[in-house]
């Protein structure tokens, strides 16, 4: 078995602008453009970036919960972008994911046990009502949940009891990798500490991958061995953590860390402020997109979009005026 | 010494709902100085927002009401003055702003219609065109570039962060006193929120007015506030300048607030350790325990906290802090 | 972690304490269980078996013995009014049920799997939609002859429009909402999606649609009646109203009126029911 239980190459996904009388295709959104990356078995990979960066999609596509346009999805060594619905079925057994909604992701009429039973239902597992129960109570168990859940509806829960009953179900049918979307976003703070640790307690003791995407750019750098940057539908940036939060190449990134508040009122630092907004994906600039709000700036990058610059084996940057390192 | 502006003594908020009455902010007390920043931080149903909404007068009734206390605006109780006076205080000399920027600008008016309706309100001597002006003068003033263009835009046609910045425009038009805000970036991107607290900083510097800050966001306390008051269950529980509050908490929920937030201070291959966590959840208002709200949380609990001494008060540690807690660490 | 040891309790457990409680909607669900009772027992005989016997003279007054007095045959109004509750009821059913099974087949269709499906059944909504219902309901009267089946018919296969508009948007909604994604996500294909998932959260839709429906059809029933293409030999209340037409220039009102506060009481009932649904059903989704 390859190292890498994921390879992810050149993934594009357009949406189509319909507009005009007949409804015709008018523009398109690239929200996922041409992204390649690789996450190797047992490791997580962080995923960040601000609004219409495209990480969502992009998650959600590598599942193929929304179909990716182009590219290819290399999960165990097979492509199943081109997999028909038996195959597909076969894989999600492999493949999960956990959503940042804890109150739109669980079905609000069925109860704990039938929202946890479904996958095993689905994939012919742990049958038989007495192997099904211990198989229940041992999810229930993992997540830190009480039996008496399996009666209860959705409704009856907090938001931090949800994302575990999601975590659950995620972990029913035995996965080797999961998509965390943003899964502890809408949680309280001091609730959020729990559901990370629950994570990394999993992690360890299953052997998961995970995909981390997040905007809280403290906690991803926590639970990820590495991290990818995304900005407007690119990856532009991906490398270990600390080697990210010390060594940013891409000015993007570097501004995007030093715009986190620090809890720690004694540091005064120096912090890069960016200008303007977030430019819409539906019309990004032409050459880097970064160039109108990048001080590094120069005419090549107002015109020719940046190749990808292997800076190590595990850092890599699309810029064509990186950061200088001190 | 700078001037108090603000001063809520003993506030009681309670709500009717269908499974009884709850006390939504139970005895809350805090002062705002003009030019300083006083932040409430609190998780859901601290009652942060509903003390907000308090000294604005803006607690629906029914099914809420202030039940007891004081707000004081430079010496007079905004709560016993008649409705009309308090609706000349309203958007002049306190002033708010919310936490979605999308919902909170009306969409069928122009963002200059906006700030122009503020100071038709409360600036009755300005003329037309002087009001015209002044909300192009307003946007400037938020950074808004080409703001003679923008003031006639809708609130859909501006990205999250210029609606703050209109938001922020409104409700300094008529320079109030005191601004009250919302957990106003925590629907923004992290690059825009930093715009957004910069410029309510330099917009303090140069106007003077006191903020309330409300929000979860520790990151923004320690940026922004100059003191915090911590709330949990509807009590302050921690009351303190933001560097004594995050180099020495003393209370065990404000310890555990700070410690469970991930620093970045990784090196390669190095091991993560779990997260410090506050076990447990906070508990429903409708279900508070007997003597101290927080005990089933807390590390440090006895027996005397679960209601053999009653509640804890908030006390004070040292010159210039409070405490409500049995066991304030060392 | 303490959750109170009470017995868990579903949305619906929460939606019927909800109706319950209010007390206006325990009165109306009396008087439609009460409709459905004389309908029951006229249907089976056991009441009013005898309506058309001739009990006293033609046009009698209301008296203590018959409360809404007689008709032009010397019949009882009040056995009358009792039988064509029994329409009433049973037109407000198969028509609820044709909408329902119409409805909700083609909306579910349409919402949920969109495309060149979705067009065609939107422009064939809009079509019937777009017609008057009271146009519609003459021509299929017409070409299938007068009668209670015709009633059923014609109004089953016009009242379904509304229900497709709210079951297809609804079906919309739900589709993309992140309950139904996990479900794709683990597994699921689209027969469980559609069944196991999204429907039973759009079923409140249906029930509250459905009791908007029942007092409609009755209104349309007698309407059809009283422009003469509604049922035949039996009473109804389009019928009774229909025949006043000729009785109030003699001051004969008692047949009217019997008919129309028959009527009345059951439609109000079943509006003040429709809404205490929706209030009990709708605003659950989100049980925070």
């Amino acid at each position: 078995m390859s190292e890498n239980i994921l390879e992810v190459r050149n993934l594009t996904k357009r949406f189509p602008i319909k507009g005009g009388l007949l409804g015709r295709e008018v523009g398109a959104v690239k929200a996922v453009n041409n992204v390649s990356f690789s996450i190797k078995r047992g490791e997580t990979l962080g995923l960040v970036g601000e609004s219409g960066c495209g990480k969502t999609t992009l998650g959600r596509s590598i599942l193929r919960l929304i179909e990716p346009t182009s590219g290819e999805i290399i999960f165990n060594g097979k492509n199943i972008v081109d997999f028909n619905s038996t195959e597909m079925r076969e894989i999600r057994r492999k493949m999960q994911i956990i959503f940042q909604d804890p109150y739109a992701s669980l079905n609000p009429r069925m109860t704990i046990g039938g929202i946890l039973s479904e996958p095993m239902d689905i994939h012919n597992l742990f049958t038989g009502s007495e192997q099904r129960k211990k198989r229940l109570h041992q999810l229930l168990d993992q997540v830190q949940l009480p039996v008496d859940a399996l009666n209860k509806y959705p409704h009856e829960f907090s938001g931090g009891q949800r994302q575990r009953i999601c975590i659950a179900r995620a972990l029913a049918v035995e996965p080797e990798f999961i998509v965390c979307d943003e899964p502890v976003s809408a949680l309280d703070v001091s609730v959020q500490a729990q559901v990370v640790n629950l994570l990394m307690d999993l992690q360890k003791e299953l052997g998961l991958t995970y995909l981390f995407i997040a905007h809280d750019l403290k906690v991803v750098e926590y639970i990820s061995s590495r991290v990818a940057v995304m900005y407007l539908g690119n990856m532009i940036e991906v490398a270990e953590s600390h080697e990210l939060y010390g060594g940013a190449r891409h000015p993007y990134t570097k501004a995007l860390f030093s715009a986190i508040p620090k809890p720690n009122p004694l540091v005064q630092k120096e912090r890069i402020l960016l200008e303007g907004d977030i430019p819409s994906p539906m019309n990004p600039p032409n050459g880097c997109h970064f160039h109108p709000r990048c001080w590094n700036a120069t005419d090549k990058c107002r015109e020719t979009y940046p190749e990808v610059v292997d800076q190590t084996a595990t850092h890599q940057y699309k810029c064509h005026n990186p950061i200088t390192l001190s | 010494m700078a001037e108090k502006i603000l001063d809520v003594q003993d506030l009681v908020v309670e709500f009717k709902t269908d499974r009884g009455v709850i006390t939504a902010v139970n005895g809350v007390n805090f002062e705002v100085y003009k030019g300083k920043t006083l932040g409430i931080v609190g998780e859901s149903g601290s009652g942060k927002s509903v003390t907000a909404l308090s000294v604005m007068r803006l607690i629906p009734n029914p099914p809420g009401r202030v039940a007891n206390g004081q707000i004081c605006y430079r010496g007079e109780n905004v709560l016993d003055i008649p409705i009309d006076k308090m609706r000349t205080i309203r958007g002049n000399k306190i002033a708010m702003i919310f936490q979605e920027p999308m919902t909170s600008l009306n969409p069928v008016f122009t963002v200059g219609n906006q700030i122009e309706e503020v100071l038709k309100l409360h600036q009755t001597e300005l003329s037309r065109d002087e009001r015209a002006k002044k909300s192009i003068e307003m946007l400037r003033l938020v950074g808004i570039p080409s703001p003679e263009k923008r003031v006639r835009e809708y609130p859909h046609q501006m990205s999250g962060g210029m609606r703050q910045r209109v938001m922020i425009a409104m409700s300094l038009a008529c320079e109030p006193d005191i601004l009250i805000a919302d957990e106003p970036t925590t629907a923004l991107d992290v690059t825009i929120q930093a715009q957004i607290l910069e410029l309510m900083k330099k917009l303090q510097n140069e106007m003077g007015m006191g903020i309330i800050m409300i929000t979860h966001d520790l990151g923004v306390v320690a940026e922004t506030c100059d003191d915090v008051a911590v709330m949990y269950c509807g009590q302050i529980v921690e009351k303190a300048d933001v560097k004594t509050l995050f180099t020495d908490p003393k209370h065990p929920y404000t310890k555990g607030l700070i410690e469970s937030i991930p620093s970045f201070d990784s090196t390669a291959g190095e091991e993560k350790d779990r997260l410090p966590t506050i076990e447990g959840m906070v508990p429903s208002l409708f279900d508070l325990p007997e003597g101290c709200n927080f005990q089933n949380r807390c590390k440090v609990a006895s027996e005397k906290c679960r209601g053999t001494h009653g509640e804890p008060k908030l006390e004070a540690v040292g010159s210039e802090r409070m405490v409500r807690c049995f066991h304030p660490l060392t | 972690m303490s959750v109170k040891e009470q017995e868990s309790k579903s949305l619906w457990n929460h939606a019927w304490d909800s109706l319950k409680s209010d007390k206006m909607t325990v009165f109306s669900m009396g008087i439609v269980g009460f409709y459905a009772l004389i309908a029951l027992l006229s249907f089976s005989g056991v009441i009013v078996s005898d309506w058309a016997k001739e009990v006293g003279d033609s046009y009698g007054a209301p008296s203590s013995e018959h409360l809404f007095g007689l008709d032009i045959f010397g019949r009882s109004v009040v056995a009358k009014t009792a039988k064509a509750t029994e329409i009433a009821m049973s037109v407000g059913l198969i028509t609820g049920l044709f909408t329902v099974v119409i409805g909700v087949t083609l909306g579910s269709l349409a919402g949920y799997f969109g495309g060149k499906i979705d067009e065609f059944l939107v422009w064939f909504y809009t079509t019937v939609s777009s017609i008057p219902q009271i146009m519609l309901l003459i021509s299929i009267a017409f070409i299938a002859g007068k009668g209670l089946f015709t009633v059923y018919l014609s109004l089953g296969l016009t009242s379904w429009t509304g229900l497709f508009r709210l079951i297809r948007g609804e079906f919309i909604r739900h589709k993309n909402r992140e309950y139904v994604q996990a479900a794709t996500a683990i597994g699921g294909g689209d027969t469980r999606k559609i069944f196991k998932h999204i429907l039973p959260n759009v079923l409140h839709i249906v029930i509250i649609n459905f009791s908007l429906q029942f007092q409609f059809a009755i209104k349309s029933e007698v309407i059809l009646s009283y422009l003469g293409l509604g049922v035949q030999g039996v009473p109804s209340w389009g019928t009774m109203i229909n025949d006043a037409k000729l009785e109030l220039a003699r001051g004969v009102w008692w047949q009217l009126g019997a008919a129309t506060a028959a009527m009345m009481v059951v439609v109000l009932a079943f509006n003040i029911l429709g809404d205490s649904l929706r209030d009990a059903l709708d605003p659950k989704l989100k049980g925070k």
